[in-house]
C-alpha cells in the first residue's frame, strides 16, 4: 500500500488554524499531485469558505440523524447502522478535483453517542486510509485530544499567535498529548502573524520546552482582505508573504518532496 | 480457490479501498440513480442453473467513461439447508465480496447500493460483469458451504429494473419484519458490549433480539455484524447456554458472561426485570424505569424530560443513582427500543406496572402499549406528585390497584418514621431489602431513599407478585 500521513492543526481559538489548513491544502494541491483528504473536524467549520466549497451535510448531522431513528423507531430491522453510516459518510464527502473535502460538524440532542461515535471512528480511519495526506483543521479546545479522536496522528502543528494565551494552549496541547499517549511523530510549531523582532525569543522560548518553530507566517494585507472578502485562499496571489511562507513550511515538513515524505514516516 | 482468469487482484486487502471520482469508470446505482436493488433469495435447487451469469442490458464494455447507471444485482441459492431466513445474511455477503475486487467499491445495501469500478482496473481489462459474477460465485461457494447451487443475474437495463424493483422492497419490507418479530428463544447466541466499561467498569450490555441495548444504539443485528468483522472488540458473542427461566430471561451463557466482564461482581441476571436481579446500567441508558413504592409501580422517565418527574426527582438525579454498573433493583437503565419489545419488563407485569411517563415518550411508543392500559398510564399532564397520581390511578382503575387492594389489609405491619431531618443516608443500589421467611418473608422498603429515608415500610410480600 501507498504511504499514508495524517497532519493535524491544532491551537488556540482564533490563532489562524484555518488559514493555515487551507494554505497547507492550497499548496500541496497546487505542487504535487497527492491524494489529499481535507477534514473540518471544528464544528464552527470556517474551513469550506477558506476553500470555497459548499457543505450540504456534515458527519454530525448525520450521526444526529441516525440517533433520531432510532429513537423513533423508524429504523428498519434487519439492516446495521455500521453499514448505513459508512454509506451516508461517503455520500457526505464532496469530491473537489483537487480534494476530497469532509465536514465533522457536531451532534445534537442529547443520548449516548459512544456507538455511534465508534462507528465513526472506524469509518473515518478506513476512509484516511485512502489518501496520501489526510489533513484535519481541530477546534480549539482539547476535548479532542482527552477523546483521543487524534489518535493516528503523524504530524501535529500547534498555531500561535503573538499572545500569552496561544503559547499557554500550544504547550497544554503537548503535554496532554504526552497524557493520553497519542504518539505523535513529530509536534511542530508554526508562528502566525508575529512581529519578525519577536521570532528569534519565540524561537528559543519553544526550544527550552522542546518544541520545533518551523516557520512563521507573517502579517499579510492581501490575507487580510481575502479573508475579509470571504473568498477561498486559492485566490491569493501566489507572491503574497502568507502563501510564500507556508510553502516553505510544507517543504520543511516533507509535504512536497517525495523523498523527504518517506523519511519522515521511517520507510526509506 | 484460483481467480487467475480474473484481469484485477481479488483479496482481503482491496476492502475499504475508495474509488474517488475522478478515478472511476463507471457508477452503478448511487446517490444519482432513483433505482437500483441487490437482492440474495432462496430458491429450489431445481429452479437454478448452477454458475450461470445473467447480463440483462449494457456490460461494462458498452458503458461511456464516467457514466452513471441504475443497478441490479439478484444472486439467487438453492442447497438442502438453505432457507428464507438466510436471505439478509447471505445478501449482505455481496458487499463483502465486491470490495474484494481490485478497484471496485461497493457502498450501502438493498435498495441504497452504490458501486464504482475505477478506470485502472477496467483497462486491466475488468470489462464484464462476467468476472464480477465468476469472483462472487467462487466465493461465495467456498466461504458458504450451506451454497450448493448458485447462479447471478446483474441487471443495467431501466426497464428491467423498473419490473423488478417492487419485487424487491417487498422482499427487504417482509425481512424486516421478521426481523422486528425475531424472538430471543429463536436465536442461541446474544451479543454483550463492553464499549461503556470505561465509565461503569462492571457493566455488562446484554443485546438480544427482544431487547435492545440500554443506549437503544445497538441491536442484535448490530451486534451480530460487529462481533463477526472484530470478535475481541467491544462488541462480542454471548452464547446463550442453558435457559435457566425462559420468562425471566434467564441464561447460563449470560450469567457466565457477567461474571468474567464484570470480574465477579455481577453474577447472576433477569434481562426482563427492573426489581430481581436486574440488567445493569451503564451511564448512557435512555430512559429510567422508577420504582414509586407508594403505588406499588413504575414510572418511567427519558434522557430529554426537563424538570421534575411525579416523584420530584428529575432524570439527572435518579440517573445518579441508576448509573455505574450496579444492579439497582427498582432503578433501571433502559432504552425506547426495549420499550417496544414484547418482553419488556415481562416479569414485573410489563405496561401494566407502568403507571407514569411523560407524553413524548407515551406518543412515540403508543403503538405497542396495550390499548386496556394505555389510557390509565398517568403522564405529566395528568400527575406531577404522588397523591395525584395515587387518585388518577384510582380513577382509572390502573391495574396495579389490584396491588393495593391485596395489600391494603395488612399493608404496614410496622413503620418507623425518621423525623430527626439532619441525618441521612444515601443507599443507592440498597433500596428493597429481603427478610427471609417461609413462604414469603418481609419486604423492607426504603422509601424516597435516593435521597434519604423518610419512612421505613416493612409489609408482606409475594401476594402482587405475579409469575407465570
Amino acid at each position: 500500500m501507498r504511504e499514508r500521513l495524517v497532519i493535524s492543526v491544532s491551537g488556540k481559538g482564533g490563532v489562524g488554524k484555518t488559514t493555515t489548513a487551507a494554505l497547507l491544502t492550497r499548496i500541496v494541491t497546487e505542487k504535487t499531485k497527492r491524494d489529499l483528504l481535507v477534514v473540518d473536524a471544528d464544528p464552527v467549520m470556517n474551513l469550506p469558505r477558506a476553500l470555497g466549497i459548499d457543505v450540504p451535510k456534515t458527519v454530525g448531522s448525520i450521526a444526529t440523524k441516525l440517533r433520531r431513528d432510532i429513537d423513533e423507531g423508524t429504523y428498519s430491522g434487519e439492516v446495521t447502522k455500521q453499514d448505513v453510516l459508512e454509506g451516508e459518510i461517503y455520500e457526505a464527502l464532496i469530491e473537489d478535483p483537487r480534494f476530497d473535502f469532509l465536514a465533522m460538524g457536531r451532534t445534537e440532542g442529547e443520548g449516548c453517542y459512544c456507538y455511534v461515535n465508534r462507528l465513526l471512528t472506524q469509518i473515518l480511519d478506513t476512509l484516511s486510509q485512502n489518501y496520501e495526506i489526510t489533513l484535519l483543521d481541530m477546534s480549539a479546545g482539547l476535548e479532542h485530544l482527552s477523546r483521543r479522536t487524534n489518535r493516528n496522528v503523524d504530524i501535529l502543528i500547534i498555531v500561535v499567535d503573538p499572545s500569552r494565551a496561544a503559547y499557554e494552549a500550544a504547550l497544554r496541547i503537548r503535554d496532554l498529548a504526552k497524557e493520553v499517549h497519542i504518539e505523535f511523530k513529530k509536534i511542530v510549531v508554526i508562528g502566525n502573524r508575529f512581529p519578525p523582532e519577536i521570532e528569534a525569543d519565540l524561537r528559543s522560548q519553544l526550544e527550552i520546552e522542546g518544541l520545533d518553530l518551523i516557520g512563521m507566517i507573517p502579517n499579510d494585507d492581501e490575507l487580510s482582505k481575502v479573508n475579509y472578502r470571504g473568498v477561498p485562499l486559492f485566490e491569493l496571489d501566489e507572491e503574497s508573504p502568507a502563501v510564500k511562507a507556508v510553502d516553505q513550511i510544507a517543504e520543511k515538513l516533507g509535504l512536497l518532496g517525495e523523498v523527504t515524505l518517506l523519511k519522515l514516516l521511517g520507510q526509506e | 480457490m484460483s481467480f487467475e482468469d480474473i484481469p484485477v487482484d481479488i483479496g482481503v486487502v482491496y476492502e475499504g479501498e475508495r474509488v474517488r471520482g475522478k478515478d472511476m469508470f463507471v457508477e452503478l446505482g448511487g446517490p444519482k440513480m432513483a433505482k437500483k436493488f441487490e437482492l440474495a433469495l432462496a430458491r429450489d435447487m431445481g429452479d437454478i442453473e448452477d454458475e450461470k451469469i445473467t447480463i440483462v442490458g449494457p456490460d461494462l464494455k458498452d458503458m461511456e467513461e464516467g457514466s452513471y447507471h441504475p443497478f441490479g444485482i439478484v444472486v439467487e441459492v438453492g442447497g438442502k439447508d438453505i432457507e428464507p431466513d438466510l436471505e439478509g445474511v447471505i445478501e449482505r455477503r455481496i458487499h463483502e465480496y465486491i470490495n474484494f475486487v481490485e478497484g471496485m467499491m461497493h457502498l450501502n445495501q438493498r435498495y441504497d447500493i452504490w458501486i464504482r469500478l475505477s478506470k485502472k482496473s477496467f483497462e486491466k481489462g475488468f470489462n464484464s460483469f462476467e468476472f464480477l459474477g465468476k469472483v462472487l460465485i467462487r466465493l461465495f461457494k467456498s466461504e458458504m458451504n450451506i451454497i450448493e447451487k448458485i447462479q447471478v443475474t446483474f441487471i443495467t437495463d431501466p426497464k428491467v429494473i423498473d419490473e423488478r424493483y417492487d419485487e424487491a422492497i417487498n422482499r427487504y419490507t417482509q425481512r424486516d419484519e421478521r426481523a422486528r418479530g425475531l424472538t430471543d428463544a429463536e436465536v442461541d447466541t446474544f451479543y454483550g458490549c463492553s464499549l461503556c466499561q470505561s465509565f461503569a467498569p462492571t457493566h455488562v450490555c446484554t443485546i438480544t433480539p427482544q431487547r435492545y441495548a440500554n443506549c437503544g444504539a445497538i441491536s442484535w443485528f448490530d451486534g451480530r455484524a460487529a462481533a463477526r468483522v472484530d470478535p475481541k472488540g467491544p462488541l462480542y458473542a454471548i452464547p446463550k447456554g442453558e435457559t435457566i427461566d425462559e420468562y425471566r430471561g434467564e441464561y447460563t451463557g449470560v450469567n457466565q458472561a457477567y461474571t468474567e466482564k464484570s470480574l465477579g461482581k455481577v453474577n447472576s441476571v433477569a434481562l426482563y426485570s427492573a426489581f430481581e436481579k436486574p440488567h445493569t446500567s451503564c451511564g448512557c441508558f435512555e430512559a429510567i424505569a422508577f420504582v414509586i413504592p407508594e403505588v406499588d409501580g413504575l414510572g418511567i422517565v427519558h434522557r430529554d424530560f426537563k424538570g421534575d418527574t411525579v416523584n420530584g426527582l428529575p432524570f439527572s438525579s435518579m440517573a445518579d443513582s441508576t448509573a455505574g454498573g450496579r444492579q439497582v433493583p427498582g432503578f433501571h437503565g433502559i432504552s425506547i427500543e426495549y420499550m417496544r419489545s414484547p418482553k419488556f419488563l415481562q416479569v414485573d407485569d410489563g405496561w401494566n406496572r407502568i403507571v407514569w411517563l411523560p407524553e413524548a415518550i407515551k406518543e412515540r411508543v403508543g403503538d405497542f402499549i396495550p390499548e386496556e392500559v394505555k389510557d390509565k398510564i398517568a403522564t405529566e399532564n395528568d400527575a406531577m406528585n404522588i397523591d395525584d397520581l395515587k387518585t388518577f390511578l384510582k380513577q382509572h382503575n390502573h391495574p396495579v390497584v389490584d396491588r393495593w387492594v391485596e395489600l391494603e389489609p395488612e399493608e404496614e405491619v410496622a413503620m418507623a418514621t425518621d423525623d430527626s431531618g439532619a441525618d441521612y443516608v444515601a443507599v443507592p443500589g440498597q433500596m428493597t431489602a429481603m427478610v427471609g421467611g417461609v413462604g414469603g418473608g418481609l419486604e423492607i422498603i426504603f422509601k424516597n431513599a435516593k435521597i434519604y429515608a423518610e419512612k421505613v415500610i416493612i409489609r408482606r410480600t409475594q401476594k402482587g407478585d405475579k409469575k407465570k
